[in-house]
């Protein structure tokens, strides 16, 4: 459900946009890599100025491994069966100190060689569903 | 008897804000680093990671961690003990003393960071400063207990090493790490608009 504590990881960073209206966004800012999986780390951008604006925040995320296997972060996790790959596990949210939100979720399972699919609402663009589609390359090589 | 409830007023300034030089902009999305650094012992470690870098200032977590030895039942049990724990293991985290040193000899120590001041007007300090955004600390997987400090650094690096040593009371004996402030630069061009 968590990172190994006795890894330090490996920082991937992507930075792509995933969503964006007026002036807000929230992109992919890098990817943590462990042995057994890896953190998903979100920025999320907002003009502070405007009194009406408020940090955005993903609705829902899931993943889907090139090898059909799927996780969202509603799943419900059953703790007394052994975890099955991948699960997918938002770790924290908050927007302290800085002017932009941040989310942090945690991926159990490293994907099989080929494309990764994110696909994610956002209830600032009225919930439309977006996909983004990542290379599982650089995790698999990481992750050894 | 008649209840009358004063006029509102509109406060003239914005309490709570913090002045635009002690926090990233917020209309930009930083150029990121591969950096992350480890000092690990057998009684703690220290982590240095989450580098992300705007056109005038970069953010490091410094991450000190202790292992956390798992509590019997009759102790979960007393309040008084787990209280008394948790503040023993606040008390080691803040013994870590961090100083980064850029090539002109610029030095920052983390434990002498001090919170943006909660003013807009204030003026920034001469020199480069270090500002502590965030405060934190928890436990991993019950095995570990960590405290993370979000630092703000005002100014970028020049080209050449950026040294660091790590010293940690009772924990950790000094240790030294550098690297590069090439990447900070190189990811100092890369920021984008956010939108």
């Amino acid at each position: 459900m968590h990172p190994p504590p006795d890894e330090l990881g490996f920082e991937l960073p992507i930075r792509v946009q995933l969503c964006r209206r007026d002036e807000q966004s929230i992109w992919i800012l890098s990817l943590i890599v462990y042995s057994a999986g890896f953190l998903i780390r979100l920025g999320g951008f907002y003009n502070p100025d405007d009194r009406h604006a408020h940090p955005p925040f993903l609705e829902r995320l899931g993943i889907a491994f090139a090898d059909g296997r799927t996780a969202t972060s509603r799943d419900r996790i059953d703790m007394d069966q052994p975890p099955f790959h991948p699960t997918l596990r938002r770790l924290g949210s908050g927007s302290s100190g800085l002017s932009r939100s941040e989310e942090t979720y945690w991926v159990f399972g490293i994907p099989p060689a080929g494309s990764l699919w994110l696909h994610y609402g956002w209830a600032g663009d009225g919930s439309r569903r977006g996909v983004m589609e990542l290379d599982a390359t650089p995790i698999r090589r990481l992750a050894r | 008897m008649s209840f009358v409830f004063p006029k509102y007023e509109a406060p003239k300034r914005q309490p709570l804000v913090a002045p635009a030089w002690s926090r990233p902009p917020w209309d930009e999305v930083p150029g990121l680093t591969s950096i992350r650094l480890e000092v690990v012992g057998t009684r703690g470690s220290v982590r240095l990671h989450s580098v992300e870098v705007y056109s005038r200032g970069f953010l490091m977590t410094v991450e000190s961690r202790l292992p956390q030895r798992r509590l019997s039942v009759s102790e979960l049990r007393s309040a008084e003990r787990l209280h008394r724990d948790s503040a023993h293991q606040g008390e080691l985290h803040d013994r870590l003393s961090v100083q980064v040193t850029f090539a002109d000899r610029t030095a920052f120590h983390v434990e002498q960071a001090k919170w943006a001041p909660h003013d807009p007007a204030a003026l920034e300090p001469s020199g480069a400063q270090i500002v502590l955004l965030d405060h934190s600390g928890g436990s991993s997987g019950d095995s570990v207990s960590f405290m993370n400090r979000r630092l703000w650094f005002t100014r970028l690096p020049p080209p050449g090493h950026v040294a660091i040593v790590v010293s940690w009371k009772g924990i950790l004996a000094a240790r030294r790490l550098s690297f590069e402030a090439k990447s900070i630069l190189d990811a100092a061009r890369t920021v984008a608009p956010p939108w």
